[in-house]
């Protein structure tokens, strides 16, 4: 046995052509396909807000109107959920920070008795499906009386980012190399020194993927607000759930675009560093 | 790891590489990190890291132990205001009743429930999981500035609102939507509407599904060595059989992970089919808040609840499962 | 332990081929022929683009120009799971997922090759890099001299026409490293499979080679068997890059080297006469030292123990020169020492190797360096190590 497997081989047959098209093919029908069931939705909500009305079925709108928009930014309900999405959110994020980093940086860099507990705690409760957390929630607080009240809400958002700002941040601070901190004693740096000059900084783009999906969870929360906020506490998302059923596709439209623009805004700002980011605070081994 | 002892010595055969070191006794993983974090226990962060878990216990905890009882048929205590205010109640003794569970279970509508919503969690896991694959596999074997457009694209879903994309999704496969309007043109009338249906809801939980686990499995994905790789093209694989055979094994936990992140997530949500999905079967997520909120029936949402903990308990059967192999992790 | 079978190596031709990332051409027009069974060393500095000739062999990359024959075939339109080539990779490439015997099996279990066949084959290639019995290990329970002996069974298995190997043996220690590439040298002869090594280790180089090529910034500085490039540097940069040269400059006399301060140094072979102030090249271990009872032109800078031998500085002037001397040193640091020269390199300002069969040099006179004998090749590689 044998040269002979190779004699077939070392014909040089040009390039299969045939599979470089096909290849070609497949990506195009591919991303076309992407951009249809992701992009052209989004499209068309655009369009929808902006649209007088149709006429089956025609795709295009008999005429163009701001009127929609006229009614949303004239009505104070929806302008209170704009408020109250705005500043509940960021609030949400930062008791997030307060309460899970000391947590991420400990898991990361430690051991201490109890650790496997805590983690354990952490992703066993996001492994319970979140809306049959929340009705298991609703007597508790009835009990402690913060149904229908901000620091309900808040307290439900916040559940919903835990894992987020411990998990992502705890990988961050555990790969930082030893051998960095070390070299860091060795230069003078007392602990306090580094951590705030040696583990933060090179920590930073993990809390930032978390603070960044922490946000969007927290912004997006819907289910559980509407469950404790309901009717005094209506963020966005939640008041989103009546546009849909009660008003004209296009009025609710406009509001979803409105809805839209803080995390898109994000998007935007973030996109250069969206992959670096989470392939470094998402890895596994 | 436990497999690697020193027999590695006794082995080696062979005329002038014999004298090659010894395989490395690697120390245990407990004994490694014990000498990674020696002596360092962390002192007041150790004792931070407690302060989320007080959260959980509250809000998690505990209030998952209350809703067992409520489920049980006990409305004392911390239960007690939910109690009252609640309906069709079953009340229990000692252990307490299985009668709530049985008056369940026993309707007709509430099987097609659950029956429903676990097609929907496989399904959407397992499209999400491939879709997810191919992705992100293609580009990193075969990598083009399109490819690499449409990963993005793919993460674009995250930053929009889930209620937003639930009701865009709605209108657009929806009755006189934007398919419907396409295919109408096109003189194939009421072919593509699907908001109302089960498919409906599949499309829309894959659409907000999708983003994390492209990031999960691209974050797995950049791990595996070019060399690696390479050395597979070499031996004659084609690309397919790179991504098949070299390429996916050594994904095995990120795809775990995606397919049960997805399915878990698919089961507890309500968003995405209150607004798209059919009212007849309903998702178990909707079926729970209306038990609750409209028929005013916290017992009976106790067990709805409670099933759908018992379907993430099967998923989470499945990651241990699939996670238990031959293959070492590093 | 039984052998591999033997295989048939391929002959490789480049044609002018070229490789540009933006605006660097990391290979510019690289052309040279490898006959079948050769064992050629692409070496050079890190950066020269030997990595990426090497992956243009194997298909991973394609040329921006040129041709790639594999006995007579173009094959810059084949791709990389056709191409008669198998590498061996500078990183560890196991893959982590499949144990010893399936990493080796992978590429016959693809060509749909009978099971037993393939059993048998794991097993004589598990033999030959003596690691029989290792089959059902994972590579992670390897170290890493064993797991690319594992890489290079994998490598075999495939029966390549040409062998590419990236700096195999670098992530390796010392006496690994010296015992892997024996090692590899051996079995090449062996079966015989045309072999590509990359290196940017002279050592590694002259011990395995045929025949070298010295890269420099994507271009061929020099092709050469092994002596021929050391003993005959086409440039300077070749000769600092393949053992050490001290560069001087200063006019040629009858007796030898007078340098700027006057100072005349005797050389020992005849060399070439050339007009103007050619730049004077000589290799430390052509520099005699004698203690002349603390007398001579030269003074001793720095002495660098090299273990069984000495590196001394010597200045004169504002000339330095280095030489190798035994265990003995002629002298201490400061002191003055005389120096003659055994033999001398000639180049021009712009580094080419001044030599007189292209007729670049102005006047001839003396015997040509061609001439060195056998043995003292041997002597000067004696001194070396
Ligand atoms: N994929 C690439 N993209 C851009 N530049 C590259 C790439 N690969 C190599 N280069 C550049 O080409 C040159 C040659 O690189 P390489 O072949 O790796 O050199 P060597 O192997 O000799 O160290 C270097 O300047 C390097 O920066
Ligand atoms: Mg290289």
């Amino acid at each position: 046995m044998s040269i002979t497997s190779w004699t077939s081989r070392s014909v040089a047959r040009p390039a299969s052509g045939v599979t470089k098209v096909a290849v070609r093919v497949l990506e195009a029908i591919l991303f076309l396909a992407a951009v249809f069931f992701i992009v052209v939705p989004l499209a068309w909500l655009v369009l929808l807000a902006f649209a007088k009305g149709f006429t089956f079925p025609s795709l295009k709108p008999t005429s163009f109107t701001l009127q929609w928009w006229h009614t949303v930014l004239n009505s104070p309900g929806l302008l209170h959920s704009v408020f109250l999405s705005v500043t509940i959110t960021p609030v949400v994020v930062a008791l997030s920070c307060l309460v899970c980093l000391p947590a991420a940086y400990a898991i990361g860099r430690f051991e201490f008795p109890g650790k496997r507990l805590v983690l354990l705690s952490i992703f066993s409760i996001n492994a319970f499906p979140r809306i049959s957390l929340y009705i298991a929630m609703i007597p508790m607080l009835f009990a402690l009386n913060l149904m229908g009240t901000v620091i309900g809400v808040v307290v439900v958002q916040f559940i919903g980012t835990i894992l987020f700002m411990t998990w992502i941040p705890a990988t961050g601070f555990a790969s930082v190399p030893e051998s960095l901190v070390d070299a860091a004693r060795d230069a003078g740096a007392n602990k306090f020194q580094v951590f705030w000059r040696v583990l933060l900084p090179l920590t930073r783009p993990s809390i930032a993927v978390a603070a960044v999906l922490s946000f969007l969870a927290a912004f997006d929360e819907a289910q559980g607000t509407f469950l404790v906020g309901a009717p005094n506490y209506l963020t966005m998302p939640v008041r989103m759930y009546s546009l849909v059923l009660d008003y004209p596709v296009q009025f609710a439209a406009v509001f979803a675009v409105v809805l839209s623009i803080p995390s898109v805004t994000l998007l935007i700002l973030i996109r250069k560093h969206l992959f670096a980011g989470t392939n470094a605070a998402m890895h596994l081994r | 790891m436990s497999k690697q002892s020193d027999d590695g010595r006794a082995v080696t055969e062979g005329g002038s590489l014999a004298s090659d070191q010894p395989v490395a006794k690697r120390p245990s993983r407990r004994v490694r990190r014990r000498m990674r974090t020696e002596g360092k226990r962390g002192g007041l962060a150790s004792t931070l890291a407690f302060l989320p878990l007080i959260f959980l216990a509250v809000f998690g905890g505990i209030p998952i132990v209350l809703s067992l009882l409520l489920m049980l048929g006990h409305f004392g205590g911390p239960n007690s205001a939910v109690a009252q205010l609640g309906q069709g109640e079953i009340p229990g003794r000692g252990i307490g009743t299985l009668g709530a569970i049985t008056q369940m279970f026993e309707s007709h509508s509430y099987q097609q429930n659950v029956i429903a919503t676990v097609i929907v969690f496989v399904i959407t896991g397992i499209a999400v999981l491939i879709i997810a694959a191919t992705l992100t596999l293609w580009q990193r074997l075969r990598p083009s500035r399109a490819m690499a457009t449409l990963q993005f694209l793919a993460v674009v879903p995250l930053f929009i609102p889930v209620v937003i994309a639930s009701f865009t999704l709605w209108t657009f496969w929806g009755d006189r939507g934007f398919t419907d309007s396409s295919a109408a043109l096109l003189g194939w009338s009421h072919a593509l509407i699907f908001s109302g249906k089960l498919q409906g809801v599949i499309l829309a939980e894959v659409w907000v599904s999708l983003p994390f686990a492209v990031l999960l499995m691209r974050a797995g994905v950049s791990t595996l060595g070019d060399s690696s790789l390479d050395a597979a093209r070499d031996a004659g694989a084609g690309l397919f059989t790179v991504a098949l055979r070299i390429a996916l094994p050594q994904l095995r936990k990120e795809c775990l992970i995606v397919f049960c992140f997805t399915a878990v997530g698919v089961l507890g949500s309500f968003t995405v089919p209150y607004i798209i999905g059919p009212s007849n079967p309903l998702m178990l997520g909707v079926d729970a808040v209306d038990t609750f909120s409209n028929y005013n029936q916290p017992q009976q949402a106790a067990v709805i609840g409670f099933t759908i903990f018992a379907l993430a308990g099967l998923i989470g059967a499945i990651y241990a499962i699939g996670s238990r192999s031959r293959h070492v992790n590093h | 332990m039984s052998t591999v079978n033997e295989i048939r190596g391929s002959e490789l031709v480049l044609e002018e081929v070229t490789k540009i990332f933006g605006t660097v051409a990391a290979v510019d027009q690289v052309s040279l022929r490898v006959a079948p069974s050769e064992f050629l060393t692409l070496l050079g500095p890190s950066g020269s683009g030997k990595t990426t000739l090497l992956r243009m062999i194997g298909g991973f990359l394609s040329p921006n120009s040129g041709r790639i024959l594999i006995d007579g075939d173009d094959v810059v339109d084949m791709p990389v799971e056709r191409r008669p080539t198998a590498m061996l990779f500078q990183q560890l490439s196991l893959w982590p997922h499949l144990t010893v015997a399936r990493n080796v099996s992978f590429g016959l279990e693809l060509r749909r090759r009978p099971k037993e066949e393939i059993a048998q084959k794991v097993r004589d290639l598990l033999g030959v890099v003596g690691l029989s019995g290792f089959e059902d290990r994972l590579p992670s329970q390897l170290s890493g001299g064993q797991q690319q002996r594992v890489a290079l069974a994998r490598a075999l298995a495939l029966e390549p026409r040409i062998l590419l190997l990236d700096e195999p043996f670098s992530a390796l220690d010392t006496k690994l490293r010296i015992e892997l590439r024996t090692f590899v040298r051996k079995l090449q002869r062996e079966v015989g499979t045309t072999t590509i090594l990359v290196t940017h280790d002279q050592e590694e180089a002259l011990e395995l080679s045929d025949r070298i090529v010295v890269l420099r910034d994507g271009r061929v500085e020099q092709i050469g068997e092994p002596t021929e490039i050391y003993d005959l540097p086409k440039t300077g940069f070749v000769a600092e890059f393949l053992g050490s040269m001290s560069f001087l400059t200063g006019s040629l006399t009858a007796r030898g080297v007078r340098l700027e301060n006057g100072v005349e140094v005797e050389v020992q072979e005849p060399f070439d006469h050339v007009a103007g102030t050619p730049q004077i090249g000589v290799r430390p271990e052509d520099v005699l030292v004698s203690a002349n009872e603390g007398s001579g032109a030269f003074v001793i800078d720095r002495i660098t123990r090299k273990g069984y031998f000495n590196e001394i500085w010597l200045s004169c002037g504002g000339a330095t020169v280095g030489a190798y001397v035994g265990r003995e040193v002629p002298g201490s640091i400061h002191s003055r020492v005389d120096v003659r020269m055994r033999k001398i390199h000639l180049f021009t300002e712009s580094g080419d190797a001044i030599d007189l069969d292209n007729g670049n040099a102005s006047v001839a006179v003396g015997g040509g360096p061609g001439e060195q004998s056998e043995s003292e090749r041997a002597e000067v590689q004696e001194t070396r190590r």
